[in-house]
C-alpha cells in the first residue's frame, strides 16, 4: 500500500492534469456566471469537485496498463488496493477542494460565515466520493469504454451524497444555522459514507480478480 | 398440489389484476361538490350560491339541506334551496354583517346533506370578506345552526376528493407499480448475492430478467405518475423529490444494462454486473426512503400532506388497493420468470451451435 502511494505520487502527470482541469472549469464557470454569489458560488465549487472526482477515479485506473495491474494483483491484497485507491482519490479531492476554494475566494470573494460546516461537509462528502469512485471506476476500467461508462454508472449514485453534503455546506453560508438543525444530515452522510466504504470493501474482491 | 404450486400464484396474480381493473374502474365515486359559485362574498347580503354536485341525485330527494360552516362553532343553515337538476342546486344564505372572528377574510366550507346521497363537504369553498371588525356584533349575528341528523351514504363508492376526483382510481395502478418494482429489485439483489457467493450459478440470468421487469414497472410508474400529476398538480413533471428519486432509480438500472453490454468476457461481465447490482441497490434504495422524508413533496405522506392510510385510503379503496398490489407484484414475477426461461433456452441453443 505504501508502495502504491509512492508510485502514484511519482506520477506527476495525474496531479498536474487534474489541477489544470480545475483551473479550466473555474475559468469557464466564471465566464458563464459572472461573479457568483452565495449558493451559486457553492454550486460552482461542487460542480468542480464532482467532475474532478470522476476524472481522478477514471485516471487512477486507466493509467495502469495490463502489466502493472498484474503486478499489483500478485503483490497486494485487493482490499489494500481498494483502500489505497480510495485514499489517493480522497487526498486528491481535498487538494482540489483547497485549490478551487482558493481560486473562488480570489476571484469571487468569500461568502462563507460558518467555515466549520464547509470543511466538515467537504470532508465527509469527499470521503464518500472517494470510496464511491474507487469502486465504480474499477468497474468502469474493466469495460471497453471505461471513461464514459464510469461516468454513466456513477452519476445516479452520486446524487445522494451530493444532496446531503451540499445541504451541509450550504449551511456554512447561513449565519443562523445550528448544529441541531444539521445533526440528522451529518448522521446520514456519515452513515452513507460507511455504507459505501463497507460495500466497496466487500465487493471489490469480485471485480478485481481476473 | 404440484399444479397449485406451479400455476396457482400465476392464476392468483391474473385474477387479482383483473379484479382490480374491473372493480377499480367500475365502482362509482361517492357524491361530492365539484364547484360553488361565487367563490367570494361580501358581508350583509343574501347570497345565492350555485352548487354543482358530482354523482348526486338532488331531484330524487326532497330533504336537501346546506350549511355554510365558518368553524366548529359557527354555522349558518341555508334559508331555502332551489333544485335545478340532479347535479345542481341553488342555496340562499344570509351572510351577517360582521364576523365572530378577528380576521377580515375568512374561508368557509359548504356542507350538503340529503337522504339519498348522504352528507358531503367541500372545504374552503367560499371566501367571505368584511370591511370593518366588530367581534361583539359578530357573535350576536352569526347563527350557530347545528349540523345534525346527517344521513350516511348508502352506496359503496370511492371517496370524492377535491382535486383528485375520478383520478383517485389511479391509486390502484400507479402505486402498485412502485411496490412491484421494489419487490423485483429486492429479489434481484438476493440473486446477485447468491451468484457472487457461488451458491446460484444461474443467479445472473435471474437478476437480469428481474431487473428488466423491474425497470418496466419503474417506467410505467413514472408514466402513470406523470399523467396523474398533469391532472392534479397541473404539470407532467414538477421536480417533486419523489419524481426525481424515481427517475434516478430507473437511471441506475438503465446503467446496469448498459454496463452488461460493454464486456467482451462473459464471466467477467457476470461478476462485475452482479457486484454493481448489489452496490447500486444498497447505496440507493435507502435514500429513496429517507430523502423524500427530509424534503417537501407534493406526494401524500410528505411535507405535511396526509399519508396513505387513515382517511386517504378508506375501506372501499383498501379492498381494491391491496389485491392490486399483490396482483401486479405476482404478475411481475411471472413476467420475469418467463424472461428467465427464455434466456435459459437461448443459452442452450447457443451452446449447441458452438
Amino acid at each position: 500500500m505504501r508502495l502504491y502511494g509512492a508510485l502514484e505520487g511519482r506520477n506527476r502527470r495525474t496531479l498536474s492534469g487534474v489541477f489544470l482541469y480545475v483551473l479550466v472549469i473555474m475559468m469557464v464557470t466564471s465566464y458563464i456566471f459572472g461573479s457568483p454569489e452565495g449558493p451559486v458560488w457553492l454550486g460552482v465549487f461542487w460542480v468542480v469537485l464532482l467532475f474532478s472526482a470522476v476524472n481522478i477515479g477514471v485516471l487512477s485506473y486507466t493509467q495502469e496498463t495490463g502489466g502493472r495491474r498484474l503486478y499489483y494483483f500478485q503483490l497486494a491484497d485487493p482490499l489494500a488496493v481498494y483502500l489505497a485507491k480510495s485514499l489517493f482519490i480522497f487526498i486528491l479531492l481535498l487538494m482540489v477542494s483547497l485549490v478551487s476554494l482558493a481560486l473562488l475566494g480570489l476571484f469571487h470573494g468569500w461568502p462563507v460565515v460558518q467555515p466549520f460546516y464547509l470543511w466538515t461537509g467537504i470532508g465527509l462528502g469527499s470521503l464518500g466520493l472517494a470510496f464511491l469512485f474507487g469502486f465504480l471506476a474499477a468497474i468502469g476500467s474493466q469495460t471497453r469504454s471505461s471513461a464514459t461508462l464510469s461516468t454513466v454508472i456513477s452519476f445516479p449514485l452520486v446524487i445522494g451524497l451530493a444532496m446531503l453534503s451540499g445541504k451541509i455546506t450550504k449551511a456554512s453560508l447561513l449565519p443562523g444555522a445550528t448544529w441541531n438543525m444539521l445533526k440528522d444530515d451529518f448522521l446520514m452522510l456519515s452513515g452513507l459514507d460507511l455504507m459505501i466504504a463497507g460495500l466497496g470493501l466487500l465487493l471489490f474482491t469480485y471485480i478485481w480478480r481476473d | 398440489m404440484r399444479f397449485i404450486k406451479t400455476y396457482g400464484w400465476k392464476l392468483l396474480g391474473v385474477l387479482l389484476v383483473a379484479y382490480s381493473l374491473i372493480a377499480g374502474m367500475l365502482i362509482p365515486l361517492k357524491p361530492g361538490i365539484l364547484e360553488v359559485v361565487p367563490t367570494s362574498l361580501n358581508t350583509d347580503t343574501l347570497a345565492e350560491l350555485k352548487i354543482t354536485g358530482y354523482n348526486t341525485r338532488f331531484t330524487q330527494s326532497s330533504d336537501t339541506r346546506v350549511w355554510l360552516k365558518l368553524n366548529d362553532e359557527f354555522m349558518i343553515k341555508a334559508d331555502s334551496i332551489g333544485i335545478v337538476d340532479d347535479n345542481r342546486i341553488v342555496a340562499f344564505i344570509h351572510i351577517p354583517p360582521y364576523f365572530p372572528v378577528p380576521e377580515n377574510t375568512v374561508d368557509c366550507s359548504i356542507i350538503v346533506d340529503n337522504s339519498v346521497d348522504g352528507a358531503f363537504v367541500k372545504p374552503t369553498a367560499v371566501f367571505l370578506h368584511q370591511n370593518e371588525k366588530n367581534l361583539d356584533l359578530g357573535f350576536a349575528y352569526w347563527r350557530k345552526d347545528l349540523v345534525e341528523d346527517l344521513h350516511t351514504d348508502q352506496m359503496t363508492g370511492f371517496p370524492f376528493r377535491g382535486i383528485l376526483e375520478e383520478t383517485i382510481r389511479n391509486t390502484y395502478y400507479h402505486v402498485p407499480m412502485w411496490f412491484g418494482m421494489m419487490f423485483l429489485f429486492l429479489f434481484s439483489l438476493i440473486f446477485s448475492i447468491r451468484f457472487i457467493r457461488g451458491t446460484d450459478p444461474m443467479g445472473v440470468a435471474k437478476t437480469r430478467s428481474l431487473n428488466q421487469i423491474g425497470l418496466l414497472f419503474g417506467v410505467l410508474g413514472l408514466i402513470t405518475g406523470a399523467i396523474w400529476a398533469k391532472f392534479t398538480w397541473n404539470a407532467f413533471w414538477s421536480m417533486d423529490v419523489k419524481q426525481n428519486m424515481a427517475a434516478i432509480a430507473t437511471l441506475i438500472y438503465l446503467a446496469y444494462f448498459l454496463l452488461g453490454r460493454s464486456f467482451d468476457d462473459p464471466d467477467k461481465r457476470d461478476r462485475v454486473t452482479s457486484a454493481y447490482n448489489i452496490f447500486a441497490f444498497l447505496t440507493l434504495i435507502p435514500l429513496l426512503f429517507i430523502i423524500p422524508r427530509m424534503t417537501d413533496s407534493l406526494h401524500p405522506g410528505n411535507g405535511g400532506n396526509p399519508a396513505l392510510g387513515g382517511e386517504d385510503l378508506d375501506h372501499t379503496m383498501r379492498i381494491v388497493f391491496y389485491p392490486a398490489v399483490i396482483g401486479w407484484t405476482l404478475l411481475g414475477f411471472w413476467m420475469a420468470d418467463l424472461l428467465y426461461r427464455l434466456q435459459v433456452i437461448q443459452q442452450r441453443i447457443d451452446d449447441k451451435q458452438h
